[in-house]
């Protein structure tokens, strides 16, 4: 047990393990996207949390019992965590433990499933961080080398998840991690035993193996999915599916699909069949069956910019399936710049655009924020992509960062015009008014940056019956193009809404309002009187930046009670119920936290001493490092272009980086006032990065992507390096003081992340990434005071309380 | 006294399905007094047809207690059953009379049709989605409904065969209005769209074909939402 050989085998196991375990992290992100929504991603970070503080708890209380069996029970609790994976998964779906986010605030019951649901996601997490945990304590004085191996595993979990993300159907990747947990389980399985264990973990296997490559469970769509709906339709197929960290993509045709968004009364014609894209399961845009049928979005407002000029070059931001990009080449651009970073939307569609065979068109596979940072080329016309959806996403988007909706952007976007240049945003309307209120604010403080004084004379926007698109031109509009746009609004049955020397009875002629309260708002946002309309809005208007990308997020908490005192409490809900989610998961979490986790150490407290270092030193620790986690996540899905690359590149380099932390540390000689130069040291990086952070990355946003991969790690891996110390540093030093305590401590520092976690989401959202990380610095400097609060040893202790080893 | 207490039963067991229906009369009622009346519903044939139509009878067996409650319900396949309150709007702005002939564009629970029913001489209702029209037919069937006509297919076409139309409601989520059920409305009818995400409805489109060709949108809000202002 003890031999160097065991040891050995024993940090490959930790390592397989643990890499299996984020791995299956990252997959469970991507499966609650698709089943349900985005949100659930961070749910998924507290729940595995929550798992590793249970473990701490379960293990400080029956330590006892535990420790002199751990040869049976380290591979058993692998190869649990290795059957549970895949297991809570098709669980999951079953219908007594199956939970819908739309029906949350509609049946009370919901509020029990989503519990359930946790719950049932806790299981792998619970048995895999008891193995971790055992082999923690049990190796106090090589807890370095574990933590390394741990943390090393973890890092390289990250990377494999993508491997597994480009390779693997979403309800497969379960399988293949719980696999590697078994395999870890086989590294370590007691040699006097070792036949039976062989046998039955290599069966187990095998089971695992065949169901998840020949038969992989279904997924359990939400209802409320737009595939859910699109497949209920007749003769709706799925044609082909593939996967990729982007989203889990499909392909649809149905006879009865048709495209047209906020389509002229005028129209006589045949709105054409279109076939769709469908990414997480959620619409990602329409496929043209053939070229002709972009001729409809001549019927709809966002033609309004091709009344205006014949523009020949043109850019498509967010291109997706490539609708705009080919209504441009119809109308006669001779260079069109489609910006997708999507691979899946772009080679799904490709078949019916044949884009690549256009010779107008160039295909750009990047992020559209990366490709406005690098190209120094100027456009006639930019096209953004529509804002939200028919009746509105209940809020759904509220959490959802939207980088190309924020101040800084539209400056970018801006700059790319040429003299002449236009662009345009088109926007579902929405009731009551937020998102064209926002877009308006947007633009209209985009062009006070850009000192321009009458915001009126350079904007125009165009009203049908459900859609909104505003044009905004770098030169005043000419009385010729107000013209034109009055015209086409005539030919159309379209209003304008804002256009220069428009007259009330011009913005309501065809499409009515009941009340004014659009138009007013509007004139006061772009006249400069923003401020007041923020302050007293009942929904936050205020424009979205780098700082806080949530466009999205509307809701305002003081206003929920007028909300629902006007619609009613349950429609109160489904106005921003993305961010209600939110804060539901937070108080679940905070409730789970406390029962799995504090509350069954509270037996211990007799048997431990400098309980108020114990306390704050690793609380503080728990929710520090879990702030600057969410901070650099949000950050760098700017840098990176997606969420996925952004989650898996912080998480591994957090835990790789701050693994070899660790294992640096346990070669130190350290005394107390070692620890608190690192800590200090540490509070200092922090501050620093809430000012420069963002500014780097916005230096090296034109970077090419192995370049932005290099400085990904060195930004990430700095501070989690020094991040990684006090940990096993504390852990150590409470381990020569009080063992007892260790698992206390783990505990402490698991329930304060698991609730940091959702806590940081709910900060981020509403004081911004800056602030957070400033929070994140206070975190540590209160691990740092709470190393005063160290009682001195009694003489009959022995040696100096403040010396280690 | 076996014979007694058998004889018991059975006058009990067939007291209780009355006594249900009593309740659901009742909650029926208290309905339409205290969502409708009460949030300014003035049309009395809307009125009377809501007072009359078993809404708990369209709706899923897991929601039949909350049937008469002042929400949407969920009726499966991502659709909902509307608020009371709604349906009874809708109704009210298309203002139905005896004679009128009325096409609805997305069934669902059948709801809405059977008010209609109440009221018009020919509901046409065209459902997609194949479960939810077969339950709603079987439903309405059963219910006794002889005036509503259910087809299973797509909207987008209308239905030309009974054409033109007074009065035509969409309920099937659509980002656009079919131009040939522009085409089946008649001159002076109208149309409704109520438009919100599921488990809400924010606003209605009432849609107007005018004499002299043009047509014009008309955007009505059943809950009118007042910004908070201070001072």
């Amino acid at each position: 047990m003890g031999s160097h050989s065991y040891f050995n085998r024993l940090l490959f196991s930790i390592g397989l393990l643990s890499l299996s375990m984020i791995a299956y992290q990252l997959s469970l992100m991507q499966y609650l996207s698709i089943v349900q929504w985005y949100h659930f991603a961070y749910m998924v970070i507290g729940i595995a949390l929550l798992g590793f503080g249970a473990a701490g708890s379960f293990i400080a209380i029956f330590r006892k019992s535990l420790l002199p069996i751990i040869d049976y029970l380290l591979p058993l609790f692998m190869v649990l965590t290795g059957i549970f994976m895949p297991l809570i998964l098709w669980l999951s779906g079953q219908p007594f433990a199956r939970f819908d986010t739309y029906l949350l605030f509609v049946e009370r019951s919901q509020l029990w499933q989503l519990l359930l649901y946790e719950l049932l996601f806790f299981i792998p997490f619970f048995f895999c961080a008891l193995a971790i945990g055992l082999v923690f304590v049990k190796y106090t004085n090589r807890i370095g080398k574990l933590y390394f191996s741990n943390l090393a595993g973890s890092g390289l979990g990250g990377l494999a998840a993508i491997v597994l993300f480009w390779t693997a159907f979403p309800t497969q990747i379960p399988y293949i991690t719980g696999f590697l947990s078994l395999m870890a389980a086989l590294l370590i399985i007691p040699l006097h035993r070792k036949r039976i264990w062989m046998i039955s973990v290599g069966i187990t296997a095998v089971l695992l193996i065949l169901p998840a490559f020949f038969s992989p469970p279904p997924l359990p769509l939400s209802q409320y999915k737009s595939l859910s709906q699109t497949l209920d339709l007749p003769e709706a197929s799925i044609v082909k599916s593939a996967n990729s960290p982007h989203g889990w993509v499909q392909y649809v045709t149905s006879p009865v699909l048709r495209y047209a968004p906020g389509l002229s009364l005028s129209f006589t014609g045949e709105v054409p069949v279109i076939d769709a894209v469908f990414s997480n399961a959620e619409w990602a845009g329409a496929v043209l069956r053939s070229p002709g049928d972009s001729r409809i979005l001549d019927y709809t407002t966002s033609a309004a910019a091709w009344e205006l000029a014949a523009h020949k070059k043109v850019l498509i931001l967010d291109a997706g399936t490539g609708v705009r990009t080919k209504y441009a080449s119809l109308k006669g651009a001779a260079e069109i710049d489609h910006v997708e970073s999507h691979r899946l939307v772009t080679d799904f569609s490709e078949d019916q655009t044949e884009l690549e065979n256009d010779e107008s068109v160039t295909l750009h596979q990047q992020d559209s924020r990366s490709f406005l940072a690098q190209t120094e080329k100027s456009y006639d016309l930019i096209s953004l992509p529509p804002i939200g959806a028919f009746g509105g996403t209940a809020g759904l988007g509220a959490l959802q960062e939207e980088y190309l909706l924020t101040t800084m952007a539209f400056s970018l976007i801006y700059d790319r015009l040429e003299t002449d240049g236009f662009f345009e945003i088109t926007v579902w309307l929405d009731y009551p008014y937020r998102n064209p209120l926002k877009i308006a604010a947007t633009i209209s403080e985009t062009l006070a940056e850009k000192g321009i004084s009458h915001p009126e004379q350079h904007l125009v926007s165009v009203r049908s019956w459900n859609t909104l698109t505003f044009l905004v031109k770098k030169t005043p509009f000419s009385s010729a193009e107000v013209q034109a746009i009055r015209d086409f609004c005539d030919r159309l049955y379209f209003d304008p809404m804002l256009l220069p020397g428009i007259t009330s009875e011009e913005r309501n002629q065809y499409n009515m309002l009941e009340d004014q309260v659009l138009f007013s708002l509007t004139d006061s946002i772009i006249s400069g009187n923003r401020e007041s309309i923020y302050e007293t809005y009942d929904f936050h208007l205020r424009p979205a930046t780098d700082d806080k990308p949530y466009f999205s997020q509307f809701l305002r908490l003081k206003s929920l009670p007028h909300l629902q005192e006007i619609f009613g409490n349950q429609s109160a809900s489904f106005i921003e119920l993305g961010y209600l989610i939110v804060g539901v998961t937070f108080l679940q979490s905070l409730l789970l936290a406390f029962v799995l986790i504090l509350l069954p150490l509270f037996r211990l407290k007799k048997n431990i001493s400098n309980k108020g270092f114990t306390l704050v030193y690793f609380s503080g620790l728990g929710m520090g490092f879990m702030f600057v986690e969410i901070v650099l996540i949000q950050r760098f899905v700017l840098y990176l272009g997606h969420p996925v690359y952004s989650v898996a590149a912080v998480i591994s380099g957090m835990l790789l980086l701050s693994g070899l932390g660790s294992w640096l540390s346990s070669g130190l000689k350290l005394s107390i006032a070692g620890i608190r130069k690192i800590v200090l040291f540490i509070v200092l990086l922090l501050l620093v990065y809430a000012g420069i952070l963002p500014w780097l990355l916005e230096a090296g946003m034109g970077f090419s992507i192995w370049a932005k991969i290099l400085v990904s790690l060195v930004l990430i891996g700095l501070p989690s390096f020094f991040m990684g110390m006090p940990f096993p540093l504390g852990l150590h030093f409470l381990s020569q003081r009080n063992e007892e305590a260790v698992p206390w401590a783990w505990g402490i520092n698991g329930c304060l992340s698991v609730v940091s976690a959702s806590l940081a989401t709910i900060l981020a959202i509403e004081i911004g990434f800056s602030v957070l990380m400033l929070l994140a610095a206070t975190a540590y400097f209160i691990t740092l005071a709470s190393s005063f609060l160290i009682k001195k040893k009694s003489k009959t202790q022995g040696a100096s309380p403040q010396t280690m080893n | 006294m076996k014979s007694e207490l058998l004889i018991s039963v059975v006058i009990m067991l067939f007291s209780i399905a009355p006594a249900e229906q009593d309740k659901y009369h009742r909650d029926r009622q208290q309905m339409v007094t205290a969502q409708l009346e009460a949030r300014g519903i003035k049309h009395k044939p809307t009125l009377n047809a809501m007072r009359s139509v078993e809404r708990h009878r369209l709706v899923p067996k897991a929601q039949v207690e909350y049937a008469y409650e002042d929400r949407p319900l969920p009726i499966g396949f991502g659709q909902t059953i509307s608020q009371p309150y709604m349906v009874g709007y809708m109704t009210e702005v298309i203002r139905p009379t005896a004679g009128m002939k009325v096409l609805e564009i997305g069934t669902g629970s059948g709801y809405q049709a059977a008010v209609l029913a109440e009221i018009v001489d020919e509901v046409y209702t065209i459902e997609i989605v194949e479960e939810l029209a077969k339950t709603a037919k079987s439903s309405l069937e059963e219910m006794g409904y002889t005036n509503i006509h259910l087809k299973e297919g797509d909207g987008y076409f209308g239905w030309e065969e009974h054409a033109p139309y007074d009065a035509i409601i969409v309920t099937a989520a659509s980002a656009f209005i079919p131009p040939l059920l522009i085409e089946q409305l008649k001159e002076g009818g109208k149309m409704v769209i109520p438009v919100g995400a599921p488990f809400t409805t924010q606003q209605l489109m009432l849609v107007e074909k005018q004499k002299d060709g043009k047509r014009k949108t008309r955007n009505l809000l059943p809950v009118r939402f007042v910004p908070f202002t201070r001072n």
